[in-house]
């Protein structure tokens, strides 16, 4: 089969008595649109934490292109190939969009201290680098007219924008997006899937958890379903349309009888 | 903003900071030495709030403890020119006698950073209110440490005959005239500007804000926080502690009484009022907090007993007034003309 860049394995996340997330097993294909759904509190976000290192798994394993990655933390799973959005947008809110995404780039950046200090070629070509791949990741995602305005007024749609161009920054292998298309309209909501596409000739892969299934259906090949932290199906958005669990974890045991005899 | 409107900005800093620079360059020739005196202090206070600012203002790490740093520094002109309790294997008449100075104030910058990682390594870990306690507890171990360790701070009598520094080759003696003193912090000063500067404007001190602004957010952008919190603490403490050695050279005694919680609250006062992260806002802050009080008691004598009451008020009017600081760091400006932000929910979604 073809190399997975990111298997997850059995990974489970407790709460105090709440599994969050419960021996989820998860194949991620370089190249591909992978979209994980699944109702309120089903436990997705807790699995993006536990692969980006922000939650300590309490169980499986997390390889990215073969090399654990558990135990990592945070900033060394990001150098090591995987980006993430916040649910919760979570900018620098004082720096400016270029600052923002200057932020993100510096991770592929070495020059310490006495390089600042002294102003050395490492430093001066990194940090030359820095504004110049900034202004171009903003023009990817198409706000560079905002380049030199705080993040924090920049418009909510905008926001996840920057959100992305920060993670696209530190150069992912995988980029995690956590409901990229909250709040936003339909006119946004286009314009994200076009970005997302593009993202992924760039040649990132991507991670998608979203709720509009327009979103989903949209740009994902295969889609991956949680409920109450475990997976329950996984395939095809068509496909899992039609499956019953995925329509009783969505709406009840009732309804998918019902659609099942009808 | 207007490309015209930014080079008249900075036109206009340019004038301002020229004018600055020759006023703290010949102030001291045309004033009394009372007030020369109170330059000295300015100046001193400057460089502590240059130090803080970057813990606090850059990092956010809020620092009550910082004056320990400061502390560190004049105790250790004061052991190592062999003034304390401890004999050092030479004499003050020596070769020692001319440099000792300059290369403690050196060494101090080894010893401080020292001081600071291992106190940083396990307190900055914690977050927010931990931190201020863990550093506020700090700070009075220090001195407390230096009240009783008899046989090598000399505790509560402190060290005296301290020596003041010498200048090597032309054998200058800075003695009790406060001049020198004032000129060196001022040169202190400038290099801690510069090194400050340059490293506010690289990644590093992006990193800075980036954890000032959202830590969690920070490290997943590939921030190392704990070594940036570090690096950020560091500086403070060695910026403290060349602020120290000069002290303890000039004043030429050193006791614990010198370094209590209320000093840590003053240079916080200082780059608070100031504005937080923002290199002028620090000087302008320490002028203010100790600047003004001090000018007001030299002028005003019999006013002495108003002196923490001028000090309330600028405070307060301060908060009211110009919350955002004197002279705030550009990214201040911006967040204050909005509305505060709610809270981050602790649980990261
Ligand atoms: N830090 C935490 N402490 C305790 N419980 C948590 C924590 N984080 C998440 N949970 C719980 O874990 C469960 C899964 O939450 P999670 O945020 O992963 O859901 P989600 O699938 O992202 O939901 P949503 O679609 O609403 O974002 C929820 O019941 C939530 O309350
Ligand atoms: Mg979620």
């Amino acid at each position: 089969m073809a190399d997975a860049l990111l298997e997850v394995t059995r990974v489970t996340k407790v709460f105090g008595g709440l599994t969050a997330v419960h021996a989820v097993d998860l194949e991620i294909l370089a190249g591909e649109i992978r979209g994980l759904i699944g109702p309120n509190g089903a436990g997705k976000t807790t699995l993006f934490n536990c692969i980006t290192g922000v939650y300590k798994p309490d169980g499986g394993e997390i390889r990215l292109e073969g090399s654990r990655l558990n135990g990592f933390k945070p900033h060394r799973i990001t150098k090591a190939g995987i980006a993430r959005t916040f649910q919760q947008i979570r900018l620098f809110g004082e720096m400016t969009s270029l600052e923002n995404v200057e932020v993100g780039l510096d991770a592929q950046h070495r020059a310490g201290a006495i390089s600042a200090i002294l102003h050395l070629r490492r430093h001066r070509i990194e940090n030359e680098e820095a504004s110049r791949e900034g202004l171009n990741l903003l023009r990817f995602v198409g706000i560079e007219r905002y380049a030199n305005e705080p993040s924090r007024n920049l418009s909510y749609g905008d926001q996840r924008r920057l959100e992305i161009a920060r993670a696209l920054g530190t150069k992912p292998k995988l980029l995690l997006l956590d409901e990229p298309a909250a709040g936003m309209n339909p006119k946004e909501k286009e314009d994200l899937m076009a970005l997302i596409r593009k993202i992924r000739d760039s040649g990132v892969t991507v991670l998608l958890i979203e709720h509009d299934m327009r979103v989903v259906m949209g740009v994902c090949e295969r889609v991956a379903v949680l409920d109450h932290g475990e997976k329950i199906a996984e395939g095809p958005p068509e496909q899992l349309q039609k499956d019953p669990r995925v329509i009783e974890a969505y709406l009840g045991r009732e309804v998918a009888e019902d659609a099942a005899g009808a | 903003m207007k490309r015209g409107d930014s080079r008249n900005r900075r036109l206009l800093t340019g004038g301002l900071l020229t004018g600055v620079a020759i006023i703290a360059l010949v102030i001291p020739q045309l004033v009394s030495l009372a007030a020369q005196e109170i330059l000295v202090l300015i100046a001193t206070f400057a460089l502590l709030a240059l130090g803080l600012n970057v813990v606090v203002g850059f990092a956010g790490l809020l620092d009550l403890g910082y004056i320990a740093f400061y502390a560190t520094g004049a105790y250790a002109w004061g052991i190592f020119s062999g003034a304390g309790p401890i004999k050092m294997p030479y004499t003050r008449s020596e070769f020692w006698g001319d440099w000792g100075f300059w290369i403690i104030l050196f060494v101090v910058l080894a010893i401080n950073m020292g001081i600071g990682v291992m106190l940083g390594s396990p307190t900055l870990r914690l977050r927010g209110d931990y931190l201020a306690i863990v550093t506020l507890g700090f700070g009075e171990i220090v001195r407390i440490v230096a009240n009783n360790l008899e046989s090598v701070t000399g505790a509560a009598l402190g060290i005296s005959q301290i020596p003041h520094p010498r200048i090597p080759f032309i054998g200058y003696h800075f003695g009790l005239n406060p001049v020198p003193y004032y000129y060196l912090l001022l040169l202190l000063l400038i290099v801690g500007i510069f090194v400050i500067r340059r490293l506010d404007h690289s990644r590093i001190g992006r990193a800075w804000i980036a954890i000032r602004e959202d830590e969690v957010a920070a490290e997943a952008m590939g921030v190392p926080t704990l070594k940036m919190k570090l690096l950020a603490f560091a500086i403070g403490a060695t910026t403290a502690g060349v602020a120290g050695v000069v002290f303890a050279s000039k004043s030429n005694y050193v006791s614990p009484a010198s370094f209590d919680v209320f000093a840590s609250f003053l240079v916080l006062c200082a780059v608070v009022l100031g504005g937080m992260g923002s290199i002028p806002g620090s000087l302008a802050g320490a002028f203010v907090i100790v600047g003004i009080p001090s000018f007001l008691q030299l002028r005003f004598p019999e006013l002495d007993e108003y002196r923490y009451w001028t000090f309330g008020v600028i405070l307060v009017a301060m908060m009211i007034f110009r919350p955002q600081g004197l002279i705030p760091s550009k990214r201040r400006e911006a967040e204050l003309m909005l509305e505060a932000d709610p809270d981050i929910p602790e649980a990261v979604t």
